[in-house]
C-alpha cells in the first residue's frame, strides 16, 4: 500500500502516533538512524514495527517517548509534539524498553508505589491483579526476578498507567517462548479490553504476527512497508517458478539455500503460494538493501 | 512527601543507613564527650589547686582530660569533613546510577515531568542529609565549646560546627547531583565532583580570607582577650597621631639593634595592635558564606533541571 493509499485509509481515524519527515542522526560521523520518516498510526490495535538490527526501530520509538531529539522533522503523540512538549505527550504514552531495567533495591510493590506517585491515573490494584495472575511476587526485589518477570512488571506498569499508547521496544527479545506467550497475552488482552494502541517492535516477525493487525517495516532508517497484516498477506505471494510476470518485491535465500522470490500477487494465483509475513518482510528488506547498495555505489 | 521519603530510603537504604548512621554516631559521641569534658577539666583544675607543687600528682586527671580533648578535636574535624564526604558520596551517584544502570528510562517514561521526578528523587535525600548534618553541627559546637571553655566559639573551628555544616553539605550534594546527571557514570561523576568541590572551596576560602583581611580592625594587643577572633596581622600604632604602620615599615624606619634583647614592651610612643575580626562577627561571616552557598545550590539545581530536560537515557 502506498502512503497516499494509507492516508486515505486513515481518514476518519484518530491518529495517535505520527512522524512528519522524522530524521535522526546521532552525530555527523554516523549514518542516519532515521531518514525522513512519514508515518501515521491510528487509534486501536497492535502495530508491529519490524526490521533488522540498526533499522531505526528503537530510535523511532524513543523519538515518540521524547528520549531523542529529532535532527529534522517531528514526532507527535496524540497530536502533541513529543520533544518540544514532552510533558504533555508523555501523559498519553507508556513505554517498555528493550531490556526492562527495574530498580534492584525496590520490590515489585515499591515499583507500583513509585508509578502511582508518578501518575495520578495509575491503577495500582489493577497492576497488582495482573501481576498476581502471572504469579509475579509483589515482595520480590527487582534483581530477584527473571528477565520474563521483569518484562511483565514493566508491561504491567505501562498498562496500568491507563495511557492511550503503548510503545514496546523489543520487549520479547530476551524472553523464553513461554514468557513471550504470556507477555503477548497480557498485551492483546489489554488492547482488546481497554482500547489501547500498541506499537510492538521486534526483529522476529513470527513472534508477533499472530498478535498484530498492522505491520510497519523499517530498513536502514527508511520506511519500507506500512500496511495491515491482512493486506500484506493478501497482496504478496511467493513465485514457485521462473515464469512469474507479477511485479517482483524482492528475493532472498531461504534456509535450505533455495532462492525465494516474493511478488505482488494474490496468493491464490496459479504458480504462486501464499507468502508468510516474515517472507513479505524479508523480501522488502532485501529490496531496500539492494537499493541502498546501488545508491552507495552511485 | 512521606512516599518520596520512603522510596528514597528504599533506593539507597544501605548507603544512607551507613553514612547517616556514622554521622549520628559521631554526633552522639560528640555530645557524650561534651558532657564529660566539663567535669574532666574541673577535676584537673581542682587537682592542680590541691597539688600545686607536683604536676605528676594530677597525671591521671590530665591524661583523661587530654584524651577527651583529643577526641573532641577529632569529632570536630570529622564534622568539618562530613558535608564534603556525604555530598560527594550520596550526591554524585544519585542520578549517575539511574542513567548508568538504565533505570532512568523506566522512571522518565512513567513521570511526565522529569524536573518533578528529579525533585522527588533528590529532595528527600537532601532533607535526610541536611537533618543529619544539622545534628552533627550542633553536637560539634557543643563539644568544641566544652573543649575551648569559652562562652562562644567565634572563628574557632570555622565551618566545622553549627548550621554552616548543613549548608555546605546541601551545596555539595546538589553540585554532585548535577555532575552525576551530566556525566551519567558513577565513578567519573564522584571523581569529578570531588575535584569541582575542592576547587570551589579553595575559591571560597581565598575569597573569605580576602574579605576578612579587608574587614579586620586594629585592636591594642594587650586588650585582645578573645580567642574566638580571627587574627590577620600585627602592626604599631603611634600613640600621638594614631597612625598605624606595619611592623616591617617601623623596623625599616627605626633600624633597632638586632642583638638587643626583646623585653616584650612596645617601643616608646608606640602600641602594638592586632588586626583581627572580632568573634562577635562570626555569625555575620557564616551568614555570608551560607548565602553564597545557597546561591551556588540554587544555580546547581537549575543547571541539573536544564541538563535533565535534554538528557538522553541509555
Amino acid at each position: 500500500m502506498t502512503h497516499d493509499n494509507r492516508d486515505t485509509a486513515l481518514m476518519g481515524h484518530e491518529i495517535v502516533l505520527q512522524a512528519e519527515g522524522l530524521a535522526k542522526r546521532y552525530s555527523r560521523r554516523r549514518a542516519w538512524a532515521l531518514r525522513e520518516i512519514d508515518l501515521a498510526i491510528p487509534r486501536g490495535g497492535i502495530t508491529a514495527l519490524v526490521g533488522p538490527n540498526a533499522a531505526g526501530k528503537s530510535t523511532l520509538i524513543r523519538s515518540w517517548i521524547g528520549f531523542e531529539q529529532p535532527t529534522r522533522g517531528r514526532a507527535f503523540v496524540c497530536g502533541v509534539d513529543a520533544w518540544s512538549d514532552r510533558t504533555r505527550a508523555l501523559e498519553h504514552v507508556g513505554y517498555v524498553s528493550q531490556s526492562p531495567t527495574l530498580y534492584d533495591t525496590l520490590s515489585v510493590a515499591d515499583h507500583l508505589l513509585m508509578a502511582q506517585r508518578a501518575r495520578a491515573s495509575f491503577d495500582r490494584p489493577g497492576a497488582e491483579r495482573r501481576l498476581d495472575e502471572l504469579a509475579v511476587p509483589l515482595a520480590a526485589m527487582g534483581n530477584e526476578l527473571s528477565g520474563g518477570q521483569q518484562a511483565q512488571v514493566a508491561l504491567a506498569l505501562a498498562l496500568s498507567s491507563r495511557v492511550d499508547v503503548l510503545l514496546l521496544d523489543e520487549p520479547l527479545a530476551s524472553l523464553d517462548p513461554l514468557a513471550r506467550r504470556e507477555f503477548l497475552y497480557l498485551l492483546t488482552d489489554a488492547v482488546r479490553t481497554e482500547g489501547t494502541t500498541a506499537l510492538l517492535s521486534s526483529h522476529i516477525v513470527t513472534d508477533i504476527e499472530q498478535a498484530c493487525d498492522h505491520l510497519i517495516v523499517l530498513g536502514v532508517g527508511r520506511l519500507v512497508l506500512d500496511l495491515s497484516v491482512a493486506d500484506a498477506l493478501a497482496t504478496h505471494a511467493v513465485a514457485l517458478d521462473d515464469t512469474s510476470t507479477a511485479p517482483i518485491v524482492g528475493g532472498f535465500r531461504d534456509t535450505d539455500g533455495s532462492r525465494l522470490t516474493v511478488v505482488m500477487a494474490a496468493a491464490d494465483t496459479p504458480n504462486y503460494r501464499p507468502a508468510t509475513l516474515e517472507e513479505v518482510m524479508l523480501a522488502h528488506l532485501a529490496a531496500t538493501r539492494a537499493a541502498t547498495a546501488s545508491e552507495r555505489a552511485a | 512527601m512521606r512516599t518520596d521519603l520512603y522510596l528514597a530510603w528504599r533506593h539507597q537504604a544501605s548507603e544512607l543507613g551507613m553514612l547517616i548512621g556514622a554521622c549520628l554516631a559521631i554526633a552522639a559521641l560528640s555530645l557524650i564527650f561534651a558532657l564529660l569534658l566539663g567535669p574532666a577539666t574541673e577535676a584537673v583544675q581542682a587537682c592542680l589547686r590541691e597539688n600545686s607543687s607536683s604536676f605528676d600528682a594530677c597525671k591521671a586527671e590530665t591524661d583523661f582530660a587530654s584524651l577527651l580533648a583529643g577526641g573532641a578535636g577529632l569529632f570536630v574535624a570529622l564534622t568539618g569533613a562530613a558535608p564534603f564526604f556525604l555530598g560527594v558520596v550520596l550526591g554524585a551517584p544519585l542520578m549517575a546510577r539511574e542513567i548508568e544502570l538504565g533505570t532512568a528510562s523506566l522512571a522518565w517514561s512513567l513521570n511526565a515531568s522529569r524536573a518533578k521526578w528529579l525533585i522527588r528523587r533528590v529532595v528527600p535525600v537532601a532533607a535526610i542529609v541536611v537533618v543529619a548534618l544539622l545534628i552533627m553541627g550542633q553536637a560539634s559546637e557543643a563539644v568544641a565549646l566544652a573543649a575551648s571553655q569559652e562562652s562562644a566559639l567565634g572563628f574557632q573551628s570555622l565551618g566545622s560546627h553549627g548550621p554552616l555544616v548543613a549548608v555546605r553539605g546541601l551545596a555539595v550534594l546538589t553540585i554532585g547531583v548535577g555532575i552525576g546527571l551530566f556525566i551519567g557514570r558513577q565513578l567519573p561523576a564522584v571523581l569529578l565532583t570531588g575535584a569541582v568541590i575542592a576547587l570551589l572551596f579553595i575559591g571560597l576560602t581565598v575569597g573569605r580570607d580576602a574579605l576578612i583581611r579587608a574587614e579586620a580592625v586594629p585592636i591594642p594587643a594587650h586588650e585582645q582577650t578573645f580567642l574566638d577572633s580571627w587574627p590577620v596581622d600585627s602592626a604599631y600604632r603611634d600613640d600621638d597621631t594614631g597612625e598605624v604602620i606595619s611592623m616591617d615599615d617601623w623596623y625599616e624606619a627605626n633600624q633597632p639593634d638586632p642583638n638587643e634583647v626583646w623585653t616584650g614592651e612596645d617601643p616608646p610612643g608606640m602600641t602594638m595592635v592586632s588586626y583581627l575580626v572580632p568573634g562577635e562577627r562570626y555569625p555575620e561571616f557564616v551568614a555570608r558564606e551560607a548565602g553564597a552557598l545557597v546561591v551556588v545550590t540554587v544555580l546547581a539545581g537549575l543547571l541539573a533541571v536544564g541538563v535533565i530536560r535534554s538528557r538522553r537515557p541509555l
